[in-house]
């Protein structure tokens, strides 16, 4: 939706960009300001161009970095649920410094890796960088998504690019902005387990399940009064382990002015986000955390009336400090360690465990030292421009070199304890002395680039032109440990030439070509690069003259856009895969009575001298419009057909003897909409504006070379990329589906997963052979990757105060309930029950246990149930959602009362990030639609101030 | 002036900037391998020989653990769970479990084949060898007489993943050179004949090329025997009654010459034996012996576990735990599957006459014990008894009965006896991870030789090679002359001397044995089961109550399961012909 951008008004732009100019315009002034809806002094700014606003013709969204500080979370990428229409942001872990959001741009448009680019500053930069850049230091964010605004970006533009712009200084007095925030962060939910007596009912049932359904408790009932009265073991691994609330802080001061021969932008920024665990910090203990120091400074300069130069410094250091135990890990015991399976310690002090549940989970994070990372982060772009308007006016050259690098080196301090139950050592573990671990900063990479660039803007009458054109030289190298599955392959190089050219008319006709010429390492010589060439149109209709100076419809304007760009991806496990490789294999040894092993070397793959970039063909329509200045509207349509998705070709025949080879062959259509809505007015002297907006994707494999499937329910050609396959679940098998032998009655399809019995779960024989295997699997559900995301937005100004909220919920995405399988599964691996086993199916009359009736979870096992835990429709939950994800009440105090003090501005708030969830999931089982296992997503209450002097 | 000056300069920096770096995108030179880096030299040369050998000899050799993409071989499980040899009870997601109950299917449901061979992997295995017979001639520091050596044994290891496709399949795409995807690939099955003449004529030529023995630290590579060998047992199974027929088991129409040669030809029995003395002639002549010191027990473990040891012409040679998990039975997939009961009574008491078991009702385990010392010593070289430490691992206790037993205790910690845990190719072996599966073991030339000659009515003859293995085995000799009954002996001579060495899926079907739907792959399928002194498991002696002889489950068969199925995948490109029934 690059509707926001086409407008020229503060207020229109529901988008980002504007949103936080409104909030300062109704904070300021307790007035929602009307502008000028062709305000010609905002621009779009996206890769080689800054277009201004009017006669934009790209789908682009921007967000302002104000409107991200209003989000208190570590994470960058956690600011921006809701905030940029055609951008998902499903929500990772809580964990600090492993809090990523994941994003993707316009849903998935390839079943292949389809990773998005990153821009900062307008060098390429990746999620490593961006992810715990500041608020603070960032002008705007804007996502690019159509080929008019990819195109240039060659073969990283397919799956569309992050543009991040930090701040820069402006000619003024200097300005100091001080702006602190502090609070607290709490789990959004925790799904706890049983009980000790829940837990040993239960198992009763289900060891007697295993028993041929004859009742055998292993707990007495003596057993379970115990458990009832307190009496017996019953820990609640959760409350021995967290804290129920832990404080994040940030603070930062700027400093930002200038003059017409220097300008600057310079701030220190301090960020600490605790974690949940329950443990000190010392020298020997850590709670999780991340402490990050930042720095920015950006400096313009001008020299001579020809030279314009710029400095970009971003610098940072993360420390991460944890319990010297695995995050993951530690969660999946909370989760999985019975309640009554052990005290916490010993009457003697000393640690409990057992072989079977040798990690006691409060020893895990209490006395087995601690492990730290430190992170060294620094881009470094440097910019020459010169201003040849001597020679003609609006001719310009420039060059630009970036430097950006990272580096993580770690440091432990641990050690490992002892285990005893009632007196006897339970496994091998011994009690050791603190020993120090140290990798000496064996990760990191780095990327160097360089440009040069030409470019002419003029006017000329009624006609304006912007041309430009770029050549570019990008070296990304990074350790092998990082590299993935390229392994060795570090060095990534790419080279680029790009051009745009933009002209518009009156500003009513606007036409757009832009295209680049743009190769990479990755393929054969001859064969490096492509030609990505786009076009946009425009129609400013309320810029002609029947409609200009008219209020009823103050904007409209049409635009549409075409063409070209590519994914330069990793290709499968090797990258070069033009080239013949040879790997070591088997090997064999020979000899007779003293063998000698001789490493094996064969034919790894088969290589295609044509592999190239995955292409995209962008198709993109969009509609803006503002009637009676104070309602906004912006439609964009989108069709993204992408072709040459690298894929195994499993029609070449065996007796070639190699393995498929790759071919550019797959076809991916992904299709949908972004629209926005804005609307605002006043009563009296309260001031309000409402804002919505949604977006929608959805995509089909067309080709993929699939192999041959044996029933069209597996078949992924023609249906949406990750499709979840399974059984068609059919209920759970009553006592009459069995002889008295225990045999399913004759005519019942057979399960080719083990023996059932009664309560296991029932499969629709799809194909009716007689047998459920995998020929009866076909698609259960929808991807998880929504379709939908949606936001509502409401802001209120009276007098000095103003309240915003901003809520987001997406839809048409299902999970399956054995992704948490912790939480989930009952009992397998010596695990746990939660609540969601209670519904279980269970039928022993004479204990008076029947809920066949209504039970919704297979009858219990003390093993894992190969047969009741297949993929099947009796897991797939819709995992949709809604959130309050920030509700914020600000207080601007009066200028008068700020004079004395000598304050420009000063501002107090409250703020709640996360405080609301509405989620089925949630409210029938505990579990977070989005975080659905591991480290909690947190919810936070905060209070900030920002002063300005 | 000005401004074109300044074009031009704009223009004379970026060509500098590309100028100076032409090879701004070059791959980097890395630690890649091509085929020319290769076989640049003699020592790298060598890796590619010993994935050659690693990848044509695997066939029918389960080293691979879990083969998700059905390449190599079964997805876990051994040839002799097909067989009936072991019996599949545990494990129902292996691919033995399955194909016991299921049969061997053209599609698995991923369009693989579920059988007992990877099929696309024999081409990948020749497309290796032909490698290096085509590219050998490009390195620099090799003698040419070596090079020629090296092109003889790609030659005869082509060969002998021919005779494997052979006695699967029948008549299999020959691929003499090496191909590329844009070559036209589509070569149709060549017949029966085609076939096995070019084993023939393969193995007949690397044997003028090939060495009687290699230096000692080549030890395991091909000789002048292993040609002789794979033609030997090619013209065997050429003989014998599946191939050798005037009509197929199951028609293919015009297409029967792809699995039937049209006439039932006594003189192909003439030509196996002739192949079968030959490998006995030369081997004799060159060191190679039937280990008979006059203790069965130790020779016969010797023969089919001892690395290098004098009966073994060719083995499979392996030093990786992991990649044996299917033969050890000190690990989950190979502890689980024991010795089917059909195996046991295979096998005669070591007197030489028959054993008697209990049926359903059973008997106490002291008779167990009783009846089970009482077997034959191959019998003990091959299998563990039920709370009795391994016979062929005296005093070793990573090898008793409570160590073993307690190593594979999935789906349940008792119940994995079944007539014998597996031992055999474990003969004194400690902790010992080293793996020398029998390829060609030259008893099999004796039996062969002893089956053929009993076909060409020369029952003296017959009995002058199988006593040599009964007289090692420390059994009487056979003196039976009538042609049935003495067929039968050799018959079951051949299931005992090589128990779980991948022969009797091949031999019971190219027999055309009419038990076979009925107990030996198809039927009933019996086991012992035991009965366990409250609740224990079975570790020690003192666990055990008593056994019984119990159906465990009913086998499948069906006459197409007489040869392999090729992958649907492969059917549907359309230049195949499947075999029929699938």
């Amino acid at each position: 939706m690059n509707t926001k951008n086409t407008y020229q008004r503060w207020l229109a732009s529901l988008l980002a960009g504007c949103l936080t100019l409104v909030m300062e315009a109704v904070s300021a002034q307790g007035t929602v300001a009307t502008v000028a809806a062709m305000d010609s002094t905002v621009v779009v700014a996206t890769h080689l161009q800054t277009i201004p606003v009017q006669t934009n013709v790209a789908a682009v969204s921007t967000v302002s970095g104000a409107t991200l500080y209003k989000t208190p979370v570590a994470n960058l990428s956690n600011t921006l649920y809701g905030l940029l229409p055609g951008l998902t942001v499903l929500q990772g872990t809580g964990e600090p410094g492993y809090d990523a959001a994941s994003l993707a741009i316009r849903g998935l448009a390839s079943y292949n890796e389809s990773d998005y680019a990153i821009f900062v500053d307008g060098f390429q930069s990746n999620f490593s960088y961006f992810q715990y850049l500041s608020a603070s230091e960032i002008e705007s964010i804007s996502v690019l998504k159509d080929a008019a605004a990819l195109a240039t970006l060659g073969m990283k533009g397919a799956n569309g690019a992050l543009w991040v712009t930090t701040k820069r200084g402006r000619i003024g007095k200097p300005a100091v902005t001080l702006q602190a925030r502090t609070g607290f962060q709490r789990p959004i939910h925790i799904n706890r387990p049983l009980d000790a007596y829940g837990y040993a009912s239960l198992y009763n049932e289900a060891y007697s399940n295993d028993n041929g359904r004859v009742w055998q408790p292993v707990y007495s009932q003596a057993d379970l009064d115990a458990y009832r009265s307190g009496a017996g073991t019953d820990v609640s691994w959760h409350d021995e382990v967290l804290k129920e609330q832990t404080p994040f802080t940030t603070m930062d001061a700027s400093f930002r002015g200038g003059n017409d021969i220097m300008r600057y932008f310079v701030l220190a920024g301090y960020m600490k986000s605790n974690g949940l665990y329950d443990v000190k910090n010392d020298d020997t203990h850590s709670n999780a955390g991340l402490e990050q120091y930042n720095i920015r400074a950006n400096v313009d300069f001008n020299a001579f009336g020809i030279f314009e130069g710029k400095i970009d410094m971003g610098g940072r250091t993360e420390g991460r400090r944890f319990p010297n135990y695995t995050g993951a890990a530690l969660w999946n015991n909370l989760a999985t360690y019975p309640a009554n399976v052990y005290p916490v310690q010993n009457p003697n002090g000393t640690w409990t465990g057992t072989a079977i549940h040798p990690d006691n989970p409060v020893a895990s994070i209490q006395t087995t030292g601690y492990h730290s990372t430190h992170d060294r982060t620094l881009q470094a772009n440097f910019s020459l421009k010169e201003k040849l308007d001597f020679i003609t006016p609006g001719l310009y050259l420039s060059q630009a070199v970036s430097f950006s690098t990272w580096t993580r080196g770690s440091y432990g301090v641990t050690r490992n304890y002892a285990r005893f139950l009632n007196n006897q050592r339970q496994t091998a573990d011994e009690d050791t002395n603190f020993g120090i671990s140290d990798d000496f900063g064996t990760n990191q990479w780095n990327h160097r680039q360089w440009y040069a660039e030409a470019g002419y803007a003029k006017e000329i009458g009624a006609h304006r032109i912007q041309a430009v054109t770029n050549y570019l030289e990008s070296t990304y190298c990074i350790d092998a440990n990082n590299n993935g599955l390229a392994g060795i392959n570090t060095t990534y190089a790419n080279r680029h030439l790009s051009a745009k050219f933009h002209y518009s008319y009156a500003g009513r006709y606007v036409a757009e070509l832009s295209g680049a010429y743009s190769g990479s390492d990755n393929y054969a010589p001859g064969n490096r690069f492509g030609l990505y060439p786009a076009i946009g149109l425009g129609w400013v209709i309320s810029n002609e003259g029947f409609l200009r100076g008219n209020d009823r419809l103050s904007l409209l304007k049409i635009r549409a856009s075409a063409g070209l760009s590519g994914y330069d991806g990793p290709i499968g496990d090797q990258r070069y895969r033009y080239q013949r490789y040879y790997a070591y294999f088997n090997g064999y040894p020979t000899g007779n009575g003293d063998p000698t092993y001789n490493g094996g070397m064969g034919l790894a793959y088969t290589p295609n001298s044509q592999i190239f970039a995955e292409q995209s063909l962008k198709y993109n329509m969009g509609v803006d419009a503002e009637l009676f200045r104070i309602l906004q509207f912006s439609v964009d349509v989108f069709v993204d057909k992408r072709s040459g998705i690298v894929s195994p070709d499993n029609s070449l025949l065996a007796v070639l003897g190699v393995a498929p080879p790759l071919r550019n062959i797959g076809k991916v259509t992904n299709k949908g909409f972004e629209a926005t809505l804005a609307y605002q007015g006043a009563i009296g002297q309260l001031n309000y504006q409402l804002q919505a907006m949604a977006g929608y994707a959805t995509n089909k494999i067309d080709y993929m070379a699939e192999i041959q499937q044996p029933t069209p329910g597996l078949v992924r050609t023609g249906r949406a990329i990750w499709v979840p396959y399974g059984y068609q679940a059919m209920g759970f098998y009553d006592v009459t589906d069995f002889d008295a032998n225990g045999s399913l009655v004759a005519g019942l399809p057979v399960p080719a997963f083990g023996d059932v019995q009664p309560g296991d779960v029932r499969y629709a024989d799809r194909n009716d052979d007689g047998v459920v295997n995998d020929l009866d699997l076909a698609p259960i559900g929808r991807s998880f990757m929504p379709t939908l995301n949606y936001t509502a937005t409401v802001l209120l100004g009276f007098k000095g105060v103003d309240l915003r909220v901003l809520a987001q919920g997406f839809g048409g995405r299902d999970i399956s309930l054995l992704e948490s399988a912790s939480q989930t599964v009952a009992f397998a691996n010596f695990g746990n029950a939660h609540a969601i086993a209670n519904d279980r199916w269970a039928y022993f009359p004479d204990q008076g246990i029947d809920t066949r009736a209504v039970a919704t979870y297979p009858r219990l096992s003390t093993v894992y149930n190969n047969n009741n835990y297949q993929a099947s429709s009796l897991w797939i939950r819709s995992a949709n959602a809604f959130r309050i994800r920030n509700i914020e009440l600000g207080y601007e105090i009066p200028a008068s009362a700020l004079r004395s003090v000598k304050l420009d501005k000063a501002r107090v708030y409250v703020n709640g990030v996360n405080l609301f969830t509405f989620s089925s999931l949630l409210e029938t089982y505990g579990l977070d639609p989005e975080t659905l296992a591991g480290y909690p997503a947190l919810k936070s209450f905060n209070l900030g101030f920002t002063v300005n002097f | 002036m000005k401004h074109s000056w300044f074009i031009f300069g704009l223009l004379a920096v970026i060509c500098a900037g590309s100028s100076c770096q032409k090879d701004f995108l070059r791959k980097p030179m890395g630690s890649d391998l091509n085929v020319d880096s290769i076989f640049s030299t003699r020592q790298k040369a060598l890796s590619a020989i010993a994935e050659a050998y690693s990848r044509s000899l695997a066939s029918g050799i389960n080293i691979s653990g879990w083969d998700n993409n059905r390449e190599w071989n079964l997805r876990a499980g051994t040839i002799g769970h097909l067989s009936g040899e072991l019996n599949a009870t545990k494990f129902n997601w292996e691919d033995s479990w399955l194909i016991q109950r299921g049969g061997m299917v053209a599609d698995d449901g991923s369009g693989l084949a579920r059988s007992d061979d990877g099929f696309v992997f024999n081409y990948k295995a020749i497309r290796q060898n032909n490698l290096v017979r085509d590219n050998i001639d490009k390195v620099m520091d090799m003698p040419e007489s070596e090079k020629q050596l090296i092109k003889a044994e790609m030659q005869l290891l082509t060969a002998y993943r021919y005779q494997e496709m052979f006695k699967r399949y029948g008549g299999v795409p020959i691929v003499s050179q090496t191909l590329s995807a844009d070559m036209d690939i589509k070569i149709p099955r060549a017949n029966l004949q085609e076939t096995l003449d070019f084993i023939v004529s393969q193995s007949d030529e690397a044997y003028g090329l090939l060495p009687n023995a290699h230096d000692r630290q080549l030890g395991g590579r091909v000789t002048k025997g292993v040609a002789l060998a794979v033609k030997a047992e090619a013209l065997l199974f050429a003989a014998r009654p599946l191939f050798n027929s005037a009509t197929p088991y199951m028609s293919l129409g015009e297409h029967n010459n792809l699995i039937c040669f049209g006439d039932a030809n006594r003189d192909r029995w003439q030509q196996a034996a002739d192949a079968s003395v030959a490998v006995i002639q030369w081997a004799e002549a060159n060191g190679y012996r039937i280990i008979n010191t006059g203790s069965p027990l130790d020779d016969y473990g010797n023969a089919v576990s001892t690395p290098g040891n004098a009966e073994v012409l060719l083995g499979y040679k392996r030093q990786d735990a992991y990649a044996v998990e299917n033969y050890s039975p000190n690990s989950q997939g190979g502890g689980a599957n024991g010795m089917s009961f059909l195996q046991l009574t295979q096998y005669l008491k070591a007197d030489g006459t028959e054993q008697e078991w209990p049926g359903e009702s059973g008997a106490s385990y002291a008779d167990y014990v009783t009846r089970i010392q009482a077997m034959e010593p191959r019998y003990k070289a091959s299998a563990m008894g039920a709370g009795i430490d391994a016979w062929n691992n005296p005093n070793d206790t990573y090898w008793s009965s409570a160590q073993v037993s307690g190593r594979s205790n999935w789906e349940g910690l008792a119940g994995n006896e079944a007539c014998g845990r597996r031992v055999k190719f474990w003969y004194r072996a400690g902790t010992r991870d080293w793996f020398n599966f029998p390829i060609y073991r030259l008893a099999e030339f004796y039996l062969s030789a002893a089956e053929a000659l009993n076909e060409l009515d020369r029952p003296q003859d017959a009995h002058a090679y199988l006593n040599v293995i009964r007289d090692r085995a420390g059994l009487p000799a056979v003196t039976e002359s009538n042609k049935e009954a003495l067929r039968r002996i050799i018959q079951r001579e051949w299931a005992v001397e090589f128990y779980e060495e991948g022969h009797r899926l091949y031999d019971v079907k190219h027999w055309r044995l009419a038990t076979i739907a009925n107990g030996i792959i198809g039927g009933e399928k019996k086991s012992f089961v035991f009965t366990y002194v409250n609740g224990q498991n079975g570790w020690v002696a003192a666990d055990y109550l008593g056994y019984s002889v119990q159906v465990m489950y009913n086998g499948f068969w069906a006459q197409s399961q007489y040869l392999s199925p090729f992958p649907k995948t492969e059917i549907n490109k359309d230049y195949l012909i499947q075999n029929p029934g699938y």
